[in-house]
């Protein structure tokens, strides 16, 4: 990725970046606390984020309607649908990762707080999407075709599930604080045994290019941090691919709703990719700003790390309050 | 689009609000009153459910898989759907004046399955007291999000004489602010 090699950035974007990220968190946060009172002023007009999000959930409902046709168009016997149904479910994947249970959060925050190499977030983000597709097609197959449970039950079990992978979110997010708080960043659990003074060695370690400490160049995610986070995100189907895949099961469209569902993975394996680009961007262009400073490249990446790990916690427990206190209406 | 907009939206994206959350069934909704002396005493409500839903309720409660529902079929499915709705309220949000009313069960609940395979509910939601038509505001909607309830302006039958009116309310933020729900409100010819 030489897009995000460490170069001389400019320092608008970069302060650009830092505030947008911290309004737009601080705003996200008062606005998803639950139990805080309402803003005293609303806007009178729709802002911007809500436009956004009106029109994001309109195209999803559009493109919704249109693969409920394509399926009604594979049953009468047009197997060329299934190659539009394809297509469609992986647009439909890159809009629907927009809402929350995707991975982004995780992802994005773990590759923010530890600068891991970017082409390990991806295959991250790849295997946790598939992991995610799985989950679905698994319960789906085992408990309405094999045990004939009710297919509205099923759909009231992605809960359970929910609430395990947010609870595993929130387990790592505070072994990830955990890390950061004991001053370790997770590159350096790789070179076990050395106890090095970090602040003071990270300055030399920019000099004499060692690969150790806060702001020491990326390596790939740890494998067991690599599994523990896919499992978390994976074990949670997406609501949406287990009604598809539900409804494909019963009309006896069996591979069209694992095509189905295998392509919105990788819409949202998409989404959830830019995103975690974005996050080592973000990083990196802050840290660049910093590298002339070596003390403070070191307190800002330490800063990251233990953001991050905050933002995991704080948010995978929102999360989990939600799927606890929320059943599925209907 | 200027690089740092890109960033901006792309950041949009990374906010893992859980009010972004998705709707997983739809359902278009039409809304009359019942109007007596001038008063309106019920309400009564369509929903017409999605293709998918649809199906899977048909799958569930098609006992004897004739791919019917008969009306033993479809009364079974009222009585679950009375039940599990009645904590939700009926997705009915009625405020007279400025006080909400809780809308607890309803009467004349009848299930079917439409042409098109679709399954239709109707119920009516008794006030507690006849309104004046002007001091009642309508809201059909969940508040969880999991289910996304439209109302079209042409899909509400106004009383006589009044004009409806479609109003976000502002003062009551969905699902953690990311949505503001829809009232209907009226403004009746002076009397």
């Amino acid at each position: 990725m030489a897009a995000f090699t460490r170069r001389p950035l400019r320092s608008a974007t970069g302060g650009f970046l830092a505030a947008a990220l911290a309004l737009l968190a601080c705003n996200a946060l008062a606005q998803s606390l639950p139990g805080l009172p309402a803003p005293a002023e609303a806007p009178s007009d729709p802002s911007w984020l809500q436009s956004f999000w009106a029109w994001m959930l309109a195209q999803q409902a559009a493109l919704r309607k249109e693969l409920v046709e394509l399926l009604g168009q594979l049953k009468a016997g047009q197997s060329g649908a299934l190659i539009a149904l394809c297509a469609g479910s992986f647009l439909y994947g890159v809009l629907h990762a927009a809402g929350p249970g995707h991975g982004k959060l995780i992802i994005s925050s773990y590759l923010f707080a530890n600068g891991s190499q970017v082409r390990s977030g991806l295959k991250l983000t790849a295997v946790s999407s598939l992991l995610q597709a799985v989950s679905a097609i698994v319960l789906v197959a085992v408990l309405a075709m094999l045990l004939d449970r009710a297919r509205l039950q099923v759909t009231r079990d992605v809960q359970l599930l929910e609430i395990v992978s947010y609870a595993l979110i929130v387990l790592l997010g505070l072994a990830m604080l955990w890390r950061a708080l004991a001053g370790r960043s997770h590159r350096h659990d790789d070179h076990a045994g050395s106890h090095h003074d970090h602040h003071h060695h990270a300055e030399h370690g920019r000099v004499h290019g060692h690969t150790h400490g806060w702001t020491a160049p990326a390596v790939a995610i740890p494998a067991r941090d690599f599994w523990a986070m896919a499992v978390s995100i994976g074990i949670r189907p997406c609501t949406g691919a287990v009604i598809v895949l539900l409804f494909t099961f019963g009309q006896g469209l069996v591979a069209a709703g694992i095509g189905a569902t295998l392509a919105m993975a990788v819409g949202t394996a998409v989404t959830v990719g830019v995103l975690a680009l974005l996050a080592v961007g973000s990083r990196q262009l802050a840290l660049g700003l910093a590298a002339e400073r070596g003390r403070l490249a070191t307190i800002l990446a330490r800063s990251f790390a233990i953001a991050g790990a905050l933002a995991v916690v704080v948010f995978g427990a929102l999360f989990l309050w939600v799927a606890w206190t929320e059943p599925p209406p209907v | 689009m200027p690089i740092p907009r890109v960033f901006a939206l792309l950041l949009l994206l990374a906010l893992p609000t859980p009010a972004a959350a998705h709707p997983h069934v739809w359902i278009d909704a039409t809304l009359s009153y019942v109007v007596e002396g001038g008063k309106v005493t019920a309400l009564d409500v369509t929903w017409l459910f999605d293709d998918l839903y649809s199906a899977l309720v048909q799958e569930d409660f098609d006992g004897d898989g004739d791919g019917l529902l008969s009306q033993q079929e479809l009364d079974a499915l009222v009585g679950v759907s009375a039940i599990n709705l009645m904590e939700y309220s009926f997705f009915t949000h009625v405020k007279i004046r400025s006080d909400r009313h809780n809308v607890g069960a309803v009467k004349e609940f009848y299930a079917e399955v439409n042409d098109e395979g679709l399954v239709l509910y109707r119920f009516r939601v008794p006030l507690p007291e006849p309104i004046d038509p002007q001091d009642l505001a309508v809201g059909l909607f969940d508040d969880s999000y999991y289910v996304d309830v439209a109302l079209a302006e042409d899909a509400v039958l106004v009383p006589e004489g009044c004009q409806a009116r479609l109003e976000q309310d502002q003062s009551e933020p969905l699902y953690y602010g990311a949505y503001f729900p829809t009232y209907v409100r009226f403004d009746c010819g002076q009397s």
